[in-house]
């Protein structure tokens, strides 16, 4: 008798184990439901809470109240102002719309929108870098086309930025500003030594020189996170192709990558890194960390590449220790085209088929690109996508910068294979192990 | 007088021999016969009344493990044999063995291998050989051991990351080990640490086994302990020095744990990444690329979600390999 009692639990334990049982289940259901609508002007940054957010993004009803996701991974500097601005603007004109900001570390961000998209809850509004990744997406029919939509309360973006966003006859995405990519140098430096901006790559060799004599060193790049190396080369391809047609050509499998004008490209960067023009070290400097220090803390003469993007940094971490200017990479000796910088997109938005407001998205993406949002970012110091008059009092930094815009050449290839083996084959270049024949052999096997 | 585990009792449902070994007498046969049944019977129903609570105790590990573990490790495996861009669910192509074939015949997939290997077993080496001397220099209670014990383990605390970060900044060509560099020689070209293709992996090494000798010590540590000090006086007395002491009796008794340690060691060099990712993205050049941040990047840069599945299950298979190879391995069992 006592034997058997011992053997079966008492019928309050077995109640207790199914209770325990039960709450698990339902706690582990509960984590996995969709979290309420976040509150109006919700601003968040953590994963968990990008997480929690995207998956009440499509959700929202059409009807006067809805919440429309926005994702972007520029929480740095002045682009959460402007987003914030046209944010207010779009929620004071539209009560009961809500636009809901996340911001995702930029190294997780691609990962997070693919498995997001892939899991049918996406945001509205996402912004995708101006790379391979964006004509992976079109590709992937996870995206709204946008053609019929920029019609209509969008101003006239200029045109080669708008070929930049249209595949297969539609536009897929809304930009909203662009940059240029320019040799920053120490103009107090420059002055001292008597150096003036070269107009040659012959010239900036002897400037280069002038400034290892003095102790200093040349251009100072940071190539650790690698797309640094790829704009030397497209800065390369800008004088070596003057129809500035012959990388989107290459990327569209209409020409070889073993075309002449990119080995003259590859060519010219191996020839300056050979000739000590870099400061040693580009493929364990990050871009704006390494070759930035070397550029304030005054030891390189000058830091590429440069761009709105970081011209604010620069300018407080400088201080009043000296002054500072930004010019193109020169072109080659020879050559009869006058200096230009590379350019093109750098902050564009798309609206996904996941969306189920997407007519409150574009609406949103209108009041980012309105005159109010070309003022924004004016202020900002960023250059919106399309002509917009320039405050005469802007610094001259900002003039140059929309000055170089109006001629920038393209620097994106799209098919990531190919741009990924000119990345890592550009840190061989930079470390000096590779040719460039051995860069162009690459990619060509790349774009097999 | 406390049962023996092994020996059967009636409790157990199971039918008892007499102790004293003499044959009971006929007549108490169909009292045994009958209790033992309804014993066996009694116990049955008991245990089966167990089986709802059981169930519902191991449920959460269960439903943890087959979702985060078996599942995707099942999906993994089956993403493998597709071609598929993870920008859509069902937007694949079943392309069968095509991925393996793919990376088989891809140098930059030999290249990670070989790094991955070099760097597992350089790692596991020196890791193994600085913990159990940090370990022995613990266990000798040197002045200051308690302190010292504390600092080298607070680097394992740290995340990857932040030391990733710091090394960078310490091996950067214009970093802390070139400033102390060109105290001693003013004129030295910067040693490019992170930036030359020989010394990218060397440099993450270095800054792995500085972030983990602390946790291999902590095991050689805990295995010391449990040392029996007798053996060690009798070696003594037999006159056998530090040196034998080590090779003769510390080595064979720790032998468990070596065999412990190597093997943490070597999953943890199999799955390395993000100490790599950090200090070098796998550059220059794939220089120091490894099997992690080759699939990291063909899953989340080239879009190639199948041949990443397919590098992900060649570290499993090669992880797998290692602990079964670890679990043959002769006397450190």
């Amino acid at each position: 008798m006592e034997r058997s009692t011992r053997a079966v639990p008492p019928p309050r334990f077995q109640r207790l184990a199914g209770l325990l049982f039960a709450s698990v289940l339902v706690g582990a259901c509960s984590a996995g439901s969709p979290s309420s609508a976040p509150a109006s002007g919700a601003e968040s940054t953590s994963p968990t809470a990008a997480t929690s957010a995207s998956a009440g993004s499509s959700s929202a009803p059409s009807g006067a109240s809805a919440t429309v996701e926005m994702w972007s991974w520029n929480n740095e500097g002045a682009y959460p102002d402007v987003h914030k601005d046209a944010q207010s603007r779009f929620e004071t004109a539209n009560p009961g719309l809500t636009i809901n900001r996340t911001y995702i570390a930029y190294g997780d961000y691609m990962t997070k929108l693919k498995t997001a998209l892939a899991a049918g809850s996406g945001p509205c509004i996402a912004q995708i870098p101006w790379a391979g990744e964006f004509r992976d997406l079109v590709n992937s029919g996870q995206l709204m086309p946008l053609t019929d939509a920029v019609k209509t309360g969008f101003p006239t973006f200029f045109d080669p930025i708008v070929k930049a966003v249209t595949f297969n006859k539609d536009m897929w995405a809304i930009p909203l500003d662009v940059n240029t990519l320019q040799i920053a140098y120490n103009k107090t430096l420059f002055d001292t030594l008597g150096l003036a901006i070269p107009k040659t790559q012959s010239e900036l060799q002897t400037i280069v020189d002038k400034l290892k004599t003095n102790g200093k060193f040349g251009i100072a790049v940071g190539n650790k996170d690698q797309w640094s190396g790829g704009d030397l080369f497209f800065a390369q391809v800008a004088y070596a192709d003057g129809t500035n047609t012959m990388l989107s050509k290459a990327d569209a499998g209409q020409i070889q990558w073993d075309d002449p004008v990119f080995l003259k490209a590859a060519d010219a960067v191996a020839a300056m890194v050979k000739s000590g023009v870099f400061a040693p070290g580009a493929n364990s400097m990050a871009a704006f960390v390494g070759n930035q220090d070397l550029f304030v803390a005054q030891k390189a003469g000058m830091m590429y590449p440069v761009g709105n993007f970081v011209t604010a940094g620069i300018t407080a971490k400088v201080g009043n220790s000296f002054e500072w200017g930004l010019f193109p990479f020169p072109p080659p000796d020879g050559s009869t085209a006058a200096p230009v910088a590379t350019g093109g997109i750098a902050e564009m938005f798309v609206v996904t088929k996941a969306c189920a407001t997407p007519d409150k998205a574009i609406e949103f993406l209108r009041y980012l690109t309105n005159d109010d949002g070309g003022k924004a970012l004016v202020a900002n110091d960023f250059i919106p996508s399309w002509n917009y008059p320039v405050p005469s009092d802007k610094s001259a930094l900002y003039k140059n910068m929309v000055e170089a815009q109006s001629t920038a050449m393209s620097r994106v290839i799209y098919t990531t294979k190919v741009y990924t083996a000119l990345l890592n084959s550009m840190q061989g270049v930079m470390e000096g192990t590779k040719t460039g024949q051995d860069l162009i052999d690459s990619l060509v096997a790349a774009a097999k | 007088m406390e049962r023996r585990a092994s020996e059967p009792t009636e409790q157990d449902g199971v039918s008892s021999r007499p102790a004293s070994g003499r044959r009971r007498p006929d007549s108490m046969k169909p009292m045994i016969a009958d209790s033992t049944q309804r014993v066996a019977t009694a116990a049955r129903s008991g245990w089966r009344s167990f089986l709802a609570p059981g169930i519902a105790l191991v449920a959460p590990a269960v439903l943890t493990f087959g979702a985060f573990l078996v599942l995707p490790l099942v999906s993994v495996f089956l993403i493998s044999t597709l071609h598929w861009s993870g920008y859509r669910l069902g937007d694949w192509t079943f392309v069968g063995a095509d991925n393996f074939a793919r990376m088989f015949a891809n140098a930059v997939f030999w290249k990670a291998f070989a790094n991955t290997v070099v760097f597992t077993v350089t790692t596991t080496l020196i890791l193994n050989v600085v913990g159990f001397g940090l370990a022995l220099l613990i266990a000798s209670r040197v002045r200051g051991h308690v302190i010292a014990r504390s600092v080298l383990f607070i680097p394992v605390l740290m995340s990857p990351v932040i030391i990733g970060l710091m090394w960078s900044r310490i091996l950067d060509a214009f970093g802390a080990v070139n400033q102390v560099i060109s105290i001693f020689n003013p004129l030295a070209q910067p040693i490019l640490f992170l930036g030359s293709g020989d010394l990218a992996l060397p440099s993450i090494i270095v800054a792995t086994v500085w972030q983990y000798a602390g946790y291999d010590m902590l095991l050689y540590y805990a295995g010391l302990q449990r040392l029996p000090t007798e053996q060690l006086e009798a070696a003594s007395l037999d006159g056998a020095g530090h040196r034998a002491s080590i090779r003769h009796v510390i080595l064979p008794s720790l032998y468990p744990v070596i065999g412990t340690v190597v093997l943490l060691n070597v999953i943890g060099g199999l799955r390395i990444f993000d100490i790599v990712y950090v200090m070098t993205s796998g550059g220059p050049d794939r220089a120091s690329e490894v099997m992690a941040t080759y699939m990291y990047q063909a899953a989340f840069k080239l879009s190639d979600m199948g041949y990443a599945s397919a590098i992900a299950v060649g570290i499993v298979v090669i992880s797998v390999g290692a602990a079964l190879l670890r679990q043959r391995w002769g006397g450190l069992r």
